[in-house]
């Protein structure tokens, strides 16, 4: 996957496209299985999708959930 | 360095707001609440004449507050306006969101919010809010002619107003109800909050229009009747501020669950059909946390993993509008348009008026020691048939 660079984002957008149809058709699963095009863009959106996720997902978690933690322990002692 | 120790935070907790409160107080004094409101409905713009027959106390209160405070920076203003105007959607996602469901963390805030909860309109508090933003962000907002002024204006009375309800019905266990400790936390929602739910999200932001969002805030703070010198000066004295009044006061409570059941169900009916439903409650879960999720009582769902897709897309929408500017403006309208149509879906096309309650049961809904009367169930659906 190293070309991820090279991407045109309006590709991107072809691609959040792409993965729409694939949610509508989840239903067709087995008949777009047949059809190797498709296969093809599922298999590349999958992985652009994890890709994207390492890219931008959040590596932390909620800030309210630090502060929650620290309160929910305080009044665990007290 | 502690600035904000619990002793500076207890005094805050006696303070409330004099100005508004010695307002409201006359206005009762001497019975001219309903009059003031029915002159009002018609006073919505800054630099409008005063109506005719206003209480004296009324018009004082006006000509004191009609403009914006002196140290104002325009410049500034118009930055924080722009990153409103370039992450609008997101922006509303996030007060919606996370912001929100932070005041109901508060048990104490939550209490008082449900008791002055219109319950006939429950999402009439959101659509205020909602309308509230959209007046400030405007280019003219603070000019003659804005929209926002008067809107705060009335508001802080209306804050007056529900302080002195609560106060003389002895229904509030402190001695300040929406203090000003209670003011500034939720401005530190509004403003340093939002802010952690738009990074949550994956949104872009710079330190100068990040400093400029805040700095808005601490404008409209003062207009509310925060004192200024307590407003938290900028980001990172407001990042203090705001951890140590949750860590102070967050925590599970049925007001704060409902409130936000409330929330949930309010968003599910403005969003056509039924498939996206789960979407909020998984947003709100992915904004605030499981811990906090789990106080609010959020229901877990299939979504809630999928929710943490949601930065990558929206990261790809930024990379598009980055494409030129046909694309920024396609998405831009696309934006406005959301934003639009999220608030007009919430007002349903009122104008909202933040009138002074003349007294809580009637105007929020507020159950009294009486029985509350409500309509008949609709009559028995065999007999409908029949018939």
């Amino acid at each position: 996957m190293g070309r991820d660079g090279d991407v045109r984002p309006q590709d991107e957008v072809v691609y959040l496209v792409a993965g729409l149809a694939d949610l509508v058709m989840g239903g067709m699963r087995d008949a777009t299985r047949r059809l190797p095009g498709l296969t093809a863009v599922r298999e590349e959106l999958r992985a652009r999708g994890e890709l994207a996720l390492k890219r931008t997902g959040p590596s932390s978690e909620a800030h309210m959930e630090v502060l929650a933690r620290r309160v929910a322990e305080r009044n665990s002692h007290g | 360095m502690t600035t904000y120790t619990d002793e500076y935070m207890d005094g805050l907790r006696l303070k409330g707001d004099e100005l508004a409160d010695a307002t409201v107080e006359a206005l009762f004094g001497s019975g001219e609440v309903a009059r003031f409101n029915t002159l009002m409905r018609w006073f919505t713009t800054s630099g409008q004449a005063l109506p005719e027959g206003l209480p004296d106390a009324a018009s004082d209160y006006l000509r004191a507050t009609a403009t914006p405070p002196e140290w104002v920076d325009w410049g500034v203003m118009e930055q924080a306006r722009r990153f409103f105007i370039d992450n609008d959607v997101h922006i509303s996602t996030a007060l919606s969101f996370a912001a929100m469901p932070a005041c109901y963390l508060v048990p104490h805030g939550a209490a008082l919010l449900s008791a002055t909860h219109s319950l006939n309109y429950p999402s009439r508090r959101m659509a205020e809010t909602g309308q509230f933003t959209v007046y400030l962000m405007q280019p003219s907002a603070f000019e003659a002619g804005g929209r926002f002024l008067p809107a705060a204006q009335k508001v802080r009375l209306l804050h007056a107003s529900i302080r002195r309800h609560l106060r003389q019905e002895g229904r509030w266990p402190e001695p300040v109800p929406i203090c000003q400790e209670d003011m500034l936390g939720a401005l530190m929602m509004f403003s340093v909050q939002v802010l952690d739910a738009l990074h949550r999200l994956g949104v872009h932001m710079t330190t100068d229009g990040a400093e400029a969002y805040y700095y808005a805030w601490r404008v409209v703070g003062t207009i509310l009747g925060c004192d200024p010198a307590t407003i938290p000066p900028d980001l990172r004295a407001a990042r203090e501020f705001s951890d140590r009044y949750m860590i102070r006061h967050m925590g599970p409570s049925p007001e704060g669950a409902h409130l936000t059941r409330q929330l949930i169900q309010m968003y599910e009916e403005v969003v056509p059909g039924t498939v996206l439903d789960p979407v909020v409650p998984a947003l709100i879960r992915f904004l605030v946390g499981d811990t906090a999720a789990d106080w609010l009582e959020v229901p877990r769902s299939g979504w809630d993993s999928l929710t943490k897709i949601a930065p990558a897309l929206l990261g790809a929408l930024e990379r598009f509008e980055d494409r030129g500017l046909w694309a920024s403006q396609l998405s831009d309208r696309l934006g406005r348009l959301v934003t639009v149509l999220e608030l007009s879906s919430l007002t349903r096309g009122r104008v909202m008026h933040y009138a002074i309650p003349e007294e809580l049961k009637r105007d929020y809904g507020v159950p009294s020691g009486s029985a509350r009367w409500t309509p008949p169930p609709p009559i028995d659906p065999v007999i409908v048939h029949r018939a």
